[in-house]
């Protein structure tokens, strides 16, 4: 593996993350998860607006595939490393004009590993897609995200990532909104512990006017991880009557967790709404005080707390997923508070 | 004072007025009334001069000369007010700024000399007491966080500052009770004058107990239906509008 | 009126927007065009200096030739000729400072056109007391041309001087803080101005002192072709209390001057620093023709415990402005505040913002931003906030507000939030928005024309900055909002 084409702190995207750090600790090989695929039906060029942003990970990418899934209907995908492999799945999602889809992806691993994905998703017109991502990955692991979505008119993207074990994982999206009147809703909760390091970089391209995009972030980041969250709304000079709005809260919990923030609007259209907010910090003491002197035992109440904290990012999670997230966020909790 | 001929106006290509005549003499009180979407609010932006409505036909004469033509401020230098249904809310800028930098602009658009602080604040404490006002409002920025009744006050304060020969009343009374109507009529009532007449535009009866009009006008889908005295008033809110509005179909 | 001719009109306005547009004509000393060791040694010698500093100059230069143009901000700048620019430019005669009575009454005459008054007597007869005075240091191009009030503010041991003079008269606290907060290689600009500062001003407040009226200075850049490079250092020394104030101004020209600055503030224990910018320099034309380069570096260290140190600018001024006032804030209970308000219309740029660095324990910051485009121009905040491990229990809220007014225009917020402490409780807050047509049309149905309303508007927008500025540079700053979004409407 030729380290020096991957992308290093110099560049601004990766300012905070630092992947060659995170690769040199171990000997990998490229493997396959056996899922095959006609690499000659790929697009391989990063599309559109992707191009003048980071790219080498995708076109690495490319290169080095041979686990390829095209989706168009329902789907749920495992997606497993393991010990030594390095792996390089794609995912080909096409949602046709009308449909309704719902993609569920776990990521997972055993070992030491690199799984460098690329997530290729194009939704016609007035097509949706409800897309979770549950990363629960080894301390070990090392995962590399690149989604891009491209939607066109009255189409809705709506994602959850829920990430409960990171290693060292950077989960990139990039959306182009085209189409008028589309949304898209980027949620995610972060839960760090140990050395974990997890990088959620977004970049919004608004293209078209009357589109909402929303981002809602919870990151509780305890022991010794690190934390980042680079968020941007780019609003093109014809994405008049945008609504754009992206959120990031961050609990630390442990003296040596850190959190590195950038939430950053670009806007070239006057007639929009448009507003980020962050904050970091801890748990509120007298919120807590309060549950106790209401007699709630301290753990419980912190426990609530933190839940309550993290409920926002849920708010557009369907019923049957609910149940999942409640048991992983109670269970990583109970381990690490 | 004021004609209204033949008035069509349009926003977003929908016309909402559709052929309006309306001739209001010095010193008297018209109201129109009428149901939601009749135009009434359209009909006050219209007056004073909204950029968002096409005037597409006919015309509104002030004291002769038709205003069309001119910007909003202009028309407020000529006399013309609007007591909006809805007051907006400017942060940061204080309301003694607010009327200071609106009077003088009208005072000089008048030929009339500009005041200075002095005087302004004068003119201001005085016409607040006399309409029984407090004044520690004016500390504030213009119309950000007053109550419903301090909105609506503040506009009759404006009046009284800006002393319109014509002004418009857009749904006054709109989220008062009946304690704060009280004060902003009486506040109106203590403006009226020979040289000085009003539109007052409202949906219920109720404000013109206290505003009595001597015309009273009722809008329908974009004209006017029906006129008669005050006891109009008193029949629409007896009958409702559905009946006058069969009556008059 | 025919078209036309309304058009002449409103063109003879605009000319009439920059009041400060004139240019004096005064016999001026120049050195050499062009930049290289010997017109350094030659700015050196011109101010008689020691030779740690010529050495410290020659030393920034050499490191100055191997930097790169910082590339990150968002504005498009372009190939800068180091070499066709003037490095020293002083009005004949006034290579040093002189007493009021020795200065070019045509100088004099020139800060009377801008509003400043040089002339002590007539200040004293017209005001009693001296909390509403203003002592100023003015600057012409590359030289300090008077320091008004410097006796009275030396009865309380307050040192107000040009730089080039306290290099003179202390020389020990010139040598021990200048370069301290922000070191020669800090960055290319403020490298260039190490190795090529000419003048700027010196405030020394000692121990205990509150310094009895407000200092400023005002710097105009008149001479054709030169660069300005001002240097300021400000020491406040434990508990002392000083309030300062700079403003700047350039003619209209079709060329694009750069002007450097770099400003040091010191505040020990419980000292407090307030500074004040209100930044007029000339912006270009409507077609974006000409204007000031405004690179400048300002930091402040909060070394003492429970020391402050506030910036509040008013940016309107320059074609480019790259600027990011910041704190340090390295003393226990510490306090950095960041108000700001940037204006660009036309063709303007401004990349601005600050950076709060938590060091220290209980340490506090602010920061709240207001920027405005108008016309074709770009306004980006760009700010850091930092908690480093030790900084237990800080605090910061941050507020940043952009407007638009056109479609033509952008505004790009880029924080950068970084805590390693958990007990840090950091806020942010970001919106963009553009004129509501209905606060627009209220204010036009009240008697207010369009231009005015406007403006009545963003000074409400600004308001939680500009009612930090003293008193006087409020109603100015006022005033300048206005002016420079004209035009920018209808």
């Amino acid at each position: 593996m030729q380290h020096d084409l991957l992308p290093t702190p110099k560049s601004e995207r990766w300012k905070y993350t630092n992947l060659p750090g995170a690769l040199k600790k171990h000997d990998l090989n490229p493997a396959t998860l056996g899922w095959g695929g006609d690499v000659a039906l790929l697009n391989k060029d990063a599309p559109g607006a992707a191009q003048y942003q980071d790219t080498q990970l995708w076109d690495l990418n490319s290169d080095q595939t041979q686990d390829i899934k095209f989706i168009s209907t329902d789907d749920t995908l495992d997606i497993n490393a393991k010990d030594g492999q390095w792996l390089s799945p794609r995912l080909v999602i096409h949602i046709k004009s009308g449909e309704e889809v719902t993609l569920i992806e776990n990521q997972a691993g055993a070992g030491a590993y690199w799984k460098n994905q690329v997530v290729q998703i194009v939704l016609e017109e007035n097509a949706r897609l409800s897309h979770y991502r549950f990363i629960d990955e080894q301390d070990s692991g090392v995962l590399t995200s690149f989604t891009h979505i491209q939607l066109a008119r009255d189409a809705r993207y709506q994602a959850l990532s829920f990430m409960s074990g990171a290693g060292f994982v950077r989960n990139q999206i990039h959306a182009d909104i085209q189409g008028e009147n589309a949304d898209c809703t980027l949620n995610g909760v972060n839960l760090l512990a140990g050395s974990q390091h997890a990088d959620t970089t977004i970049t919004i391209e608004h293209q078209a006017p009357h589109c909402t995009s929303n981002q809602t972030y919870k990151n509780i980041v305890t022991d010794k991880a690190r934390g980042v969250f680079q968020g941007k709304v780019h609003v093109h000079r014809a994405a008049q009557k945008t609504d754009g709005y992206q959120l990031s809260n961050t609990l630390l919990l442990s003296p040596l967790a850190e959190m590195d923030t950038k939430p950053e609007l670009e806007i070239y259209a006057d007639d929009v709404k448009c507003s980020h907010g962050a904050t970091t910090g801890q748990l509120d003491e007298t919120a807590l005080f309060y549950l106790r002197a209401r007699g709630i035992p301290e753990k419980q109440a912190r426990g609530l707390l933190m839940s309550s904290f993290l409920a926002p990012a849920f708010e557009r999670a369907d019923d049957n997923i609910l149940p999942r997230l409640e048991e992983l966020t109670e269970g990583w909790l109970e381990k690490h508070v | 004072m004021i004609k209204i001929k033949n008035l069509h106006a349009e926003i977003d290509g929908n016309e909402i007025l559709k052929g309006i005549d309306l001739e209001i003499e010095p010193g008297k009180v018209h109201a129109i009334m009428g149901p939601n979407g009749s135009g009434k609010s359209t009909l006050s932006y219209v007056l004073v001069g909204r950029e968002d409505y096409d005037v597409t036909q006919g015309d509104i004469l002030f004291n002769g000369e038709s205003v069309l033509e001119m910007a909003p401020e202009e028309r407020a230098a000529a006399g013309l007010f609007l007591a909006f249904q809805y007051p907006v809310e400017i942060p940061g800028v204080q309301m003694t700024t607010f009327l200071k930098t609106a009077l003088n602009a009208v005072r000089q658009e008048r030929g009339e000399d500009e005041l200075d602080a002095i005087d302004f604040l004068k003119l201001m404490k005085k016409t607040c007491a006399d309409l029984g006002i407090n004044d520690e409002m004016m500390k504030r920025a213009v119309n950000a966080g007053f109550s419903g009744g301090e909105k609506k006050r503040n506009e009759v304060l404006q009046m009284a500052m800006l002393a319109p020969k014509f002004a418009v009343l857009d749904e006054t009374d709109s989220g008062l009770d009946i304690d704060a109507l009280k004060i902003v009529a009486e506040g109106v009532n203590k403006l009226r004058g020979p040289d000085r007449s009003f539109l007052v535009i409202t949906h219920y009866q109720r404000l013109l107990d206290y505003i009595e009009p001597d015309v009273v006008h009722v809008l329908a889908d974009g004209k006017i239906i029906k006129t008669g005295g005050p006891d109009l008033a008193k029949e629409l809110e007896e009958k409702g509008y559905s009946e006058i509005l069969e009556n008059a179909a | 009126m025919s078209e036309i001719t309304q058009e002449t009109i409103e063109t003879v306005q605009a000319l009439d927007k920059y009041d400060a547009g004139f240019e004096t004509d005064i016999e001026m000393d120049y050195a050499p065009k062009g930049l290289n060791e010997d017109i350094i040694r030659l700015i050196s010698e011109k101010k008689n200096e020691p030779a740690w500093l010529l050495d410290w100059r020659l030393k920034a230069y050499a490191h100055w030739q191997k930097m790169p143009e910082p590339r990150w901000a968002k504005l498009k700048v372009p190939e800068i000729d180091y070499q066709d620019a003037y490095y020293y430019a002083a009005p004949k005669g006034q290579d040093g400072p002189k007493s009021l009575d020795e200065v070019d009454p045509k100088l004099l005459e020139t800060y009377e056109k801008l509003g400043i008054s040089l002339k002590e007597q007539e200040i004293l007869a017209g005001v009693q007391g001296t909390e509403n005075m203003v002592a100023v240091d003015a600057v012409f191009d590359s030289v300090s041309v008077a320091t008004t009030f410097k006796e009275k503010l030396e009865e309380v041991g307050v040192i107000f001087c040009s730089i080039s003079e306290a290099v003179q008269r202390c020389p020990e606290l010139v040598q021990k803080y200048l370069g301290s907060v922000v070191p020669f290689h800090d960055n290319k600009h403020a490298c260039l101005n190490s190795a090529v500062f000419t003048d700027g001003s010196f405030v020394y407040i000692p121990e205990g002192v509150r310094c009895p009226m407000e200092l400023s200075t005002y710097f105009r850049m008149n001479a054709k072709n030169t660069g300005q490079f001002e240097r300021t250092l400000i020491i406040a020394d434990k508990g002392a209390y000083v309030s300062y104030l700079e403003g700047c101004t350039a003619p209209m020209r079709d060329e694009n001057q750069m002007h450097a600055a770099v400003v040091e503030l010191i505040a020990l224990d419980d000292a407090e620093i307030k500074y004040s910018t209100v930044q007029n320099w000339w912006p270009g034309d409507e077609e974006g023709k000409g204007g000031i380069y405004n690179f400048v570096t300002k930091r402040g260290i909060c070394a003492g415990k429970n020391s402050k140190i506030s910036w509040t600018q008013v940016e309107t001024g320059s074609a480019i402005t790259w600027k990011y006032p910041s704190c340090i804030l390295k003393g226990d209970n510490s306090q950095g505040e960041f108000y700001s308000v940037a204006i660009t219309n036309n063709f303007q740029q401004a990349d601005t913002g600050t950076k709060m660095i938590h060091m220290g324990e209980n340490t506090k910051s602010r920061i709240i931003s207001k920027g405005i485009s108008a016309g074709k121009s770009d306004s980006t905040y760009r700010g850091l906030v930092k908690v480093l491990p030790g900084a237990q229990g800080a605090r910061n809220f941050t507020q940043c507000d952009s407007l638009l007014i056109g479609d033509q225009c952008g505004a790009h917020t880029v924080p950068y939030i970084e805590s390693k402490n958990k007990t840090a409780q950091l806020e942010h807050e970001a919106t963009t928005s553009k004129i509501s047509e209905d606060q627009l049309f209220y204010c036009q149905s009240r008697g207010i024309g369009e231009e005015e309303a406007l403006a009545l508007i963003v000074n409400g927008f600004c308001k939680d900055v500009l009612q930090n500025l003293p008193m006087e540079f409020a109603v100015e700053a006022q005033k300048l909002v206005g002016i420079s979004l004209e035009g920018s409407v209808g």
